[in-house]
């Protein structure tokens, strides 16, 4: 089937297709999800390798659990999600954590608004969030970060989390009371005040 | 504490500048590394199993006897009695005949092995009779 027959094609019945050798489906699924899983990634670890590196190993999953997937039980994205959720965290807990990350290690823009101090601005709030996120106990950094960065609703990430929905936002609440007290000392420095 | 402290959307601008933060765009070295693992899952899936075909007569045989080590006892009592066939000990017949010939079984010591037909069937009523 040519990809842009595919291309209305939903992500469970693309994996369904590739599971019965259609590699037509793959290169649409690899097309589409590659950059969202990889997107995700780097929110969560801040590092464009290693995001890398977890992105290729939850698509290899993805390619290894298509002739188990089971209809109707769960999205494909949510699936995702719940994976390179999971291969972030165990990365994070191997070592790698950001909380040592320096502002003033982070890559300089190249584009023209690298010296816009606005831009510098908003990568310096962008690396300070990351870095508290690090700091958080795992599950509330994963609920908070699927509500607030990647904008998933309550019941999506309870079931990503393999929760509940009241449980989803208690992990919220308080992840957001440490993100606050753990920023609240850099306000000044982030330009919080100008806001 | 500061409206900062209590205010939980007070984050807000962090994660909007998280979300906004440029992401890295998969290259096309990577989206054909993980196109490659698709399609090897594929070929994997596709090549043909190899399976163990129904055991043919010989293996059945040998599993029935016991394997290998009763093969090789197996051969050995076959070869033995193959020999005491073809050799024919002297010393046996030398021995047997006078008892043959004694019960009238073989008439003479060169031929004890020569035995009459009916020999089975005197030796029998011979036993019947006491």
């Amino acid at each position: 089937m040519a990809l842009d027959d595919l291309a209305d094609v939903g992500d469970e019945a693309l994996l369904v297709a590739y599971a019965n050798g259609d590699r037509a489906a793959a290169r649409v699924l690899t097309l589409r999800l590659t950059p969202r899983v990889l997107a995700q990634a780097y929110r969560m670890l801040g590092d464009r390798a290693e995001a890398e590196d977890v992105a290729q190993e939850a698509m290899l999953r993805l390619w290894k659990i298509a002739p188990d997937w089971r209809q109707g039980e769960a999205q494909v994205t949510t699936w995702l999600y719940r994976v390179v959720a999971n291969l972030a965290t165990d990365r994070l807990r191997k070592g790698r954590r950001m909380s040592g990350t320096d502002i003033a290690e982070l890559p300089e823009r190249t584009d023209a608004a690298a010296t816009a101090p606005e831009q510098m601005q908003e990568d310096a709030r962008a690396a300070a969030l990351q870095a508290a996120l690090a700091d958080l106990p795992d599950r509330q950094r994963e609920a908070v970060v699927l509500r607030h960065i990647e904008g998933l609703g309550n019941p999506e990430i309870a079931e990503i989390m393999d929760t509940n929905v009241r449980a989803v936002e208690s992990l919220i609440a308080r992840g957001k009371r440490a993100l606050t007290a753990m920023l609240a000392p850099k306000r000044e420095e982030l330009g919080y005040d100008d806001d | 504490m500061t409206e900062f402290d209590r205010d939980g959307d007070a984050l807000e601008p962090f994660f909007k500048a998280v979300r906004a933060a440029e992401v890295p765009a998969p290259g096309p070295d990577m989206l054909a590394r993980v196109l490659a693992a698709a399609e090897a899952e594929l070929d994997a899936r596709a090549a043909p199993v190899r399976r163990p075909g129904r055991p043919g007569f010989f293996a059945t045989f040998l599993r029935a006897i016991g394997g290998w080590p009763a093969m090789g006892g197996l051969a050995a009592a076959t070869f033995a009695g193959v020999m005491i066939g073809v050799v024919q000990p002297a010393s046996l017949v030398d021995q047997v005949s006078p008892w043959l010939m004694q019960l009238g079984l073989a008439s003479e010591a060169e031929d004890a092995f020569s035995l009459d037909p009916d020999a089975g069937l005197a030796l029998t009523f011979a036993a019947i009779e006491g």
